[in-house]
């Protein structure tokens, strides 16, 4: 048998060549991971930039309204029980926040990054054409919605000083990667409406599940409530309502999978690819297991009278001695961030500030009761601002139970000159905001954090 | 693909060279191989220099050669351990000669591999250690690189943990690199392999190691490259240093012979924390509300009343764990003619690690074949496949044991009253018997080699080889475990590629007798990539998803149908492409140069820095050939080594150096994209410089030889990923801008100290010192890198993993608060963030092994110590363990604790509010001194007591050896440390926790400690 030296020869040959191909070859060291693309491809045309304003909604959907943002507002608030409560939520329960603690320093950092994605968007409106408004008003409420929270948790609220010169959050407008630092809450704020007022204007009636004008205009009200500035806060809750795009819906309904017919901003929730609310289920559900959150008997006691139909939003039997919500308790719902609920309490206590349209406020309460008290309570015709100011606290503070909304509320009647917290601390000490994440002082030593504790 | 197309062509030729016929010639050597002390010697390899004739010795230490011209040959005998001897040998038809071997204990003749070659260890100029096959099965270590520790000096082996397949945390001449992987390159036969425990994604508190498929009982050896002469012909990957596996092969001249080796072990853990029982846990509870200023009952966890709570006193610890077995057969057959020779192995384990339902079960196959047809033709097929599969469980901070250690509380029971699993705390008893995950990597490596000799001296290589791994990852949870109607599955299917072509020529130069040059010139190029989902495959199901597949395909195409399958074909392309060269010179035996180049390019390059050239050059010199040394009675070997170069690190993420979009998971059923990093077009390699100083020895003719060494290894452009903004929305990005040192000594002594007929002891001994220090950090602070996981940093002027934290002073005998020192060394009783200073590290100061070896006729006894001392270990679960008292065990040292006023104690008085510590936010941040320990241990890492069967029994039994053995692993721990084991790789979230935080504990699971028996024998 006679050996093939020439196949000897040609399988050396390849083997050679292929060993020196990539030398000198340049191309082939440029080899970009085939899961990413460069900014100049992801961001060639119109659908691109729909893609990055998707990908913002994500973080809104998921890292902060999926719970993050409820639970942290509803730990440093005084609805829950959090006498067992340990380590980072242990922390932020106890009002004392630091420079560390993954829950908080992540949170943080993903309301950044949907601000991040929104400028991206922002940034390279030019190459969007039928969606240039559109996309430029969804951009615009994300940046709003995100810069909103991060100033109601890191920040003292608006009213702390007479002139809002007090430290805010960093206003993050473009995608430069420097060094934050913080502008004043007055700059905050003048920023949200800035961006909310342009939305309301380039944002359609309908948008298929995204930001629309309604929604820009209900988080118009929420911010100018929480500014304590009824006048505006009544004109856009006003606006949303009287679209009648919005009808109230049965308390099932509001956080399930078919959603609400409240709902005009929310997070939707698709099965097997985006299921809402995995932080809700996680900290709150209870058909199964004790959560971790449970309420305090102070709250529940406001909640336990005789026909107040919520009761059944609370579990108090299966696991004697807590109260836990059942809200949350199903594999998959749609979560309502902005809806007429609120709406109607925010145009019922703003009526009632104002001292006019007492008749609307009126009416706006005793849907709520209604639908609360299955019938048997409402409040008369002609009633003071001050008993519906009284009914549109109390019913929000139930109604809003476990969606992190309390928080808020401490701090605005806070900064209006009425201390409400049940849990004996002063609406502006230390512990009430958060403390910001290390990364931002190692950054840049000319950060200010904030005064830490001070609550107990 | 061309490799599989190359593998087949290398088939189908061996297949043909088989066939070949040999030719017909006459003269004949026959002969007989002696040691020093007469004694016949079998497995001894003898050559026909010049030709490829070649045999080796029986068991009587006969050889026999045929078909030689008559005339003069020259015939080589080379065997471990024996000067190699050349005999000029005229042959005339049938010639008999008998040839005796002189003992070396130096081995100078000894072949050691180096990149891309082989030397001898005469030769070699640059710093390498030798670990032979049997070192590293001498151990039932999870994987096969754990049995590296104590054998070489200036290498670190830090084990893992007890769980079956776990890894371990390599460092060669201690740490160069922060945030980019610290670990070594591994080549197995030519292919640098896939060994990144990240590479399947990180899930569960326990890495999963791909190096753990490989069949420990196929090494040959294992050659440990250190320094920048050794270690520079890999360039932009070697500065971490280079592990060789060598696997074994088949032996010219060898007749069939037919191994097999059979293990049996039982293993529990080597040491375990001793906790509160129940009742001690509610007193201790009772007492820290009590202390609070409450009256009544402290409220329980887990809803439970005082009531219900007394009748339980769980062993959580117990029902988690074990006895472990594990058992391990392998069988191979070896055999050489001149032309063709083979190595054939198969081989099974099953290691049930001491944790219930956790074990890691191997099975494999390897051929490797060398075909030598003609005197300037050969060919080389290595094939192997290996099968690991794991069964995991949770651990750490996952659950399982680390649960057991946590909140698994001894109050908690089993069940409720119903009979149901109860729930409303940690149960790990509920995860043993529902949790379902497996994860099975099958491996395949294989690779060709042609050779040619075109002309005299000169060798022409052309390599292929490939890796191939594939990772499936399956986990079920049924309905009852995750709260929901139905059970849930997800898959995690990855596979890596991994491809190496490579061209080499050799070419030995012999000017004169004197003056020998070689010169080696190569060409490489490597492709890696990988194929998966990149968030997985989820969904509801019945079992795991590789037994349920209708519910896979249901998940697959509901992923699909909704834009969210993610899957990725060429995912994470690491690209190479390298040029080097090296040149040997050697002057009478007694001066060696070496100089070596290579300049890389890679695609995790930044097109700003987009080639790298790694130069070095070395030298030694033999003294003891010098003539005044040359007969010296004492003085057998002096060497002198020193080398010099640059060598590089490349192990981070490829494609970080541009913006990258990428496509997330969807958002109201439609597509997303979103900025992925911050780009870095600069970005490049990690860059040493290193310098090697040694003195090799020998004394008595080789009674007494060592090493001694002197490294400088400077670390510039180290890479830091972090240092931004998170407002930016980012928690990091790669840069180039660490400087670290790391500086060290190291020493070896191998001593034969009594040998006599039937008596031996042998010591081996290995000491190593490094000194690490980060030189610079570009001006970030100690917080910029660091974090996640761990409670170490890097800080200027202090070593990596350098221990942040808050110093304790001790309990205030008044009230039984803490006192801490501030930043200036002042006490307070504020504990605050503000006070934290660099006061421990991670690293040891001193590392070693110490081996004793007796023999005793066919009985042997070996014991291997080994030990780090210096070092600090952080124990990060004992904050919680033994501070705030929440829904946590607690340690039984809490038992020192100050309970009224006058008590001097160590722990303060006990609290259930972290602020009644004033100043201290949360248990979390209770990062103090008052847990960080003296990370120093011996252990007697392993004892074997063997007995070979003498020569007359086994012939009686027509074998060629039988040795049964008796082996204990971790049997002794000496340490200070109260909490468990202070061997600690903790479970890691990536490459930077894998450098920052060895020996910070939390909730890791202990080592084994085994018992194994056993029986090896050829025939």
């Amino acid at each position: 048998m006679k050996i093939e030296y020439n196949n000897i020869w040609k399988s050396f040959i390849v083997l050679t060549v292929v060993a020196g191909f990539g030398t000198g070859c340049k191309k082939f060291l440029d080899a970009p991971p085939v899961d990413a693309i460069t900014k100049e491809v992801a961001l060639a045309d119109q659908e691109g930039l729909v893609k990055e304003m998707n990908g913002a909604y994500q973080i809104v959907g998921g890292a902060m309204f999926g719970g993050k943002i409820q639970v942290m507002n509803e730990l440093i608030a005084d609805q829950l029980d959090g006498s067992q409560l340990s380590a980072d939520f242990g922390e932020i329960y106890g009002r004392r926040s630091s420079v560390f603690g993954a829950y908080k320093n992540d949170l943080y950092r993903d309301i950044y990054q949907s601000i991040y994605r929104a400028n991206v968007v922002l940034e390279n409106l030019a190459v969007a054409n039928t969606l240039k408004d559109n996309l430029e008003g969804q951009a615009r409420f994300v940046r709003a919605i995100s810069h909103f929270e991060a100033a109601k948790l890191w920040a003292q609220p608006y009213g702390y000083t007479a002139d809002n010169s007090h430290l805010g959050v960093p206003l993050r407008l473009k995608t430069e990667a420097v060094a934050g630092f913080r502008s004043t809450v007055k700059q905050v704020y003048d920023q949200i409406i800035a961006d909310l007022k342009i939305a309301e204007v380039k944002l359609p009636d309908e948008n298929d599940g995204y930001a629309t004008k309604w929604a820009a205009k209900a988080l118009l009200a929420k911010v100018y409530f929480q500014m304590n500035d009824f006048t505006n806060a009544y004109k856009y809750a006003n606006e949303a309502i009287s679209s009648n795009k919005f009808t109230l819906d049965t308390y099932a309904s509001r956080f399930s999978e078919t959603g609400s017919k409240e709902s005009i901003f929310k997070i939707i929730s698709s099965r097997g690819t985006f299921e809402a609310g995995g932080e809700l289920r996680g900290q709150f559900r209870s058909d199964f297991n004790l959560p971790t959150l449970r309420f305090n008997t102070a709250f529940w006691n406001t909640v336990n009278t005789t026909n107040d139909v919520r009761k059944a939003w609370f579990e108090t039997v299966k696991y004697p001695g807590f109260i836990a919500i059942k809200k949350y308790n199903s594999d998959r719902f749609e979560i309502p961030v902005l809806y007429l609920t609120d709406m109607k309490l925010i145009r019922a206590e703003s009526a009632a500030e104002l001292n006019t349209s007492l008749n609307i406020a009126v009416q706006d309460i005793n849907d709520i009761l209604a639908r609360a008290y299955a019938g048997t309570k409402s409040i008369p015709a002609g009633s003071s601002a001050s008993l519906i100011r009284t009914n549109a606290r109390f019913e929000r503070s139930i109604e809003m139970a476990g969606e992190g909304n309390r928080l808020s509320e401490i701090k605005r009647i806070g900064a209006k000159g009425e201390n409400i917290d049940r849990r004996g601390a002063v609406w502006n000490c230390g512990g009430m905001i958060l403390q910001f994440p290390q990364g931002e002082m190692a950054a840049s030593d000319i950060f200010v954090r904030n005064p830490e504790g001070g609550c107990n | 693909m061309k490799i599989f197309y190359l593998l087949k062509r290398g088939l189908l030729m061996l297949l043909m060279l088989v066939a070949l016929q040999v030719q017909a010639q006459t003269g004949v050597i026959s002969g007989k191989v002696l040691d020093n002390t007469g004694q016949p010697l079998p497995g001894a390899s003898v050559f026909i220099k010049g030709t490829t004739k070649a045999t080796s010795t029986d068991n009587d230490g006969v050889f026999q050669i045929s078909g030689l011209t008559n005339g003069d040959v020259t015939l080589e005998v080379r065997s471990i351990a024996f000067k190699t001897l050349e005999r000029v040998v005229k042959v005339s038809g049938r010639t008999e000669v008998t040839l005796t071997l002189q003992s070396d204990n130096q081995m100078l003749d000894d072949v050691v591999i180096v990149g891309y070659g082989t030397q001898t260890k005469r030769q070699v100029t640059g710093a390498i250690s030798k670990v032979t096959g049997e070192k590293i099965t001498a151990l039932p270590t999870p994987s096969f690189e754990a049995s590296l520790q104590g054998q070489a000096p200036g290498v670190q082996v830090t084990q893992g943990s007890g769980l079956a397949g776990s890894g371990s945390v390599i460092r060669i001449r201690g740490i160069g690199s922060i945030s980019a992987g610290g670990d070594p390159l591994y080549v197995l036969d030519g292919i640098p392999i896939t060994a990144d425990p990240f590479i399947g994604g990180n899930r569960g508190a326990m890495n999963q190691n791909p190096l753990a498929t490989i069949n420990p009982n196929d090494i040959e050896s294992i050659e440990i490259l250190k320094d920048a002469a050794a270690a520079g012909i890999y360039g932009s990957r070697g500065a971490n240093g280079v592990i060789l596996i060598t696997t074994k092969r088949g032996k010219a001249g060898k007749k069939p012979t037919v191994t097999l080796s059979s293990k049996y072990g039982l293993s529990t853990y080597a040491n375990k924390p001793t906790f509160a029982t129940g009742e001690e846990w509610l007193s201790l509870r009772q007492e820290a509300w009590t202390n609070d200023g409450n009256t009544g009952l402290a409220p329980l966890p887990g809803g439970l009343t005082w009531d219900q709570a007394r009748q339980n006193n769980t062993d959580w610890w117990g029902i988690v764990t074990e006895t472990g077995k594990s058992n391990d057969q392998s069988i191979s057959i070896n055999q050489g003619s001149e032309k063709i020779s083979t190595y054939f192995s198969a081989n099974y384990s099953d290691n049930n690690s001491f944790l219930k339902g956790n074990s890691y079960e191997r099975y494999g196959f390897r051929a490797n074949v060398d075909v030598k047809p003609t005197s300037y033709f050969a060919t080389n097929i290595n094939l192997a496949y290996d099968n690991g599969t794991n069964n995991r469980v949770n651990a750490a901070w996952s659950g399982g044991l680390g649960e057991a250690m946590s909140t698994a509380l001894p109050i908690f029971p089993v069940y409720n009253a119903d009979g149901s699993f109860f729930s409303n705390g940690a149960n790990p008893a509920r995860n043993l018997g529902l949790l379902d995950w497996k994860t099975i990597n099958k491996r395949l490596i294989g690779g060709v080699t042609f050779e040619l000799k075109p002309v005299k001296n000169l060798s022409l290589k052309a390599i292929g080889n490939m890796d191939n791994l594939d990772i499936q990852d399956n986990v079920f949870s049924p309905a009852e475990l995750v709260n929901r109607t139905r059970g849930q599955a997800s898959t995690y299917p990855v596979q890596v590629f991994n491809k190496t072509v490579t061209g080499t020529a050799t070419y030995d130069w012999a000017l004169n007798t004197n003056n020998k040059i070689t010169f080696l010139a190569g060409i490489e190029t490597q492709f890696s990539d990988r194929r998966l989902y990149r968030d997985g495959i989820f969904g509801d199901a019945d079992a795991r998803f590789d037994v349920d597949r209708a519910s896979y395909y249901q998940a697959l195409n509901a992923a699909a149908a909704s834009n969210s399958l993610n899957y990725f074909n060429g995912i994470g392309r690491d690209r190479f492409s390298s040029v080097f060269g090296r040149i040997n010179y050697s002057y009478k035996d007694k001066y060696y140069l070496q100089g070596v180049i290579r300049r890389d390019g890679s695609s995790k390059f930044g097109p700003n820095n987009k080639y790298g050239y790694f130069p070095s050059g070395s030298a030694s010199w033999y003294i003891s050939q010098e003539d005044f040394l040359k007969n010296n009675k004492v003085i057998s070997n002096l060497k002198l080594r020193a080398s010099y170069g640059l060598v590089g690190s490349s192990n981070f993420p490829s494609g970080e150096y541009f913006q990258q979009f990428t496509a997330g998971s969807p958002y109201n059923g439609r597509p997303t994209l979103f900025p992925k990093n911050v780009q870095n077009p600069d970005l490049k390699w990690e860059e040493g410089q290193n310098l090697d100083l040694g003195i090799d020895f020998g004394l008595f003719n080789g009674r007494i030889s060592g090493e001694f060494s002197y490294y400088r290894k400077k670390t510039t452009d180290a890479l830091l990923n972090g240092a931004i903004s998170p407002s930016t929305g980012f928690d990091g990005a790669w840069i180039n801008v660490g400087e670290i040192l790391n500086e060290g000594y190291e020493f070896a002594l191998n001593t034969v100290n009594v040998e006599t007929k039937d008596f031996k002891w042998v010591t081996r001994f290995n000491a190593s010192k490094n000194f690490n220090e980060v030189l610079s950090l570009g001006g970030y602070s100690p917080d910029a890198v660091g974090g996640g996981t761990n409670d170490t940093r890097i800080a200027v002027g202090y070593p990596i993993g350098t221990n942040y934290l808050v110093r304790y002073k001790g309990v205030d005998p008044n009230d039984g608060l803490p006192i801490w020192l501030d930043k200036d060394g002042f006490e307070t009783k504020t504990f605050s963030l503000d006070n934290r200073v660099p006061v421990g590290k991670i690293l040891p100061d001193y590392l070693g092994g110490l081996t004793n070896t007796f023999s005793y006729k066919g009985f042997e006894l070996n014991t291997l110590f080994t030990f780090a001392i210096g070092g600090n270990l952080y124990d990060s679960s004992a904050k919680r363990q033994l501070g705030v008292v929440t829904d946590w065990n607690i340690r039984e040292d809490i038992a020192d604790r100050w309970r009224q006023p006058g008590d001097v104690a160590r722990f303060p008085r006990l609290t259930m509010n972290a602020s009644n510590y004033p100043g201290l936010s949360s248990e979390w941040q209770y990062n103090s001194t008052m847990f960080l320990y003296d990370a120093s241990f011996v252990r007697l890492r392993e004892i074997t007591l063997s007995y070979s069967l003498p020569t007359k029994a086994i012939s009686k039994l027509r074998l060629q050896n039988l040795r049964l053995f008796a082996t204990g692993m971790n049997l002794l721990t000496f340490t200070k440390y109260p909490g468990g084991d202070p061997e600690i790789a903790r479970d890691f979230e990536n490459p930077q926790d894998r450098n920052m935080s060895p020996n910070v504990t939390y909730l890791t699971t202990p080592q084994q400690k085994s018992i194994t028996f056993g029986l090896t024998t050829s025939f």
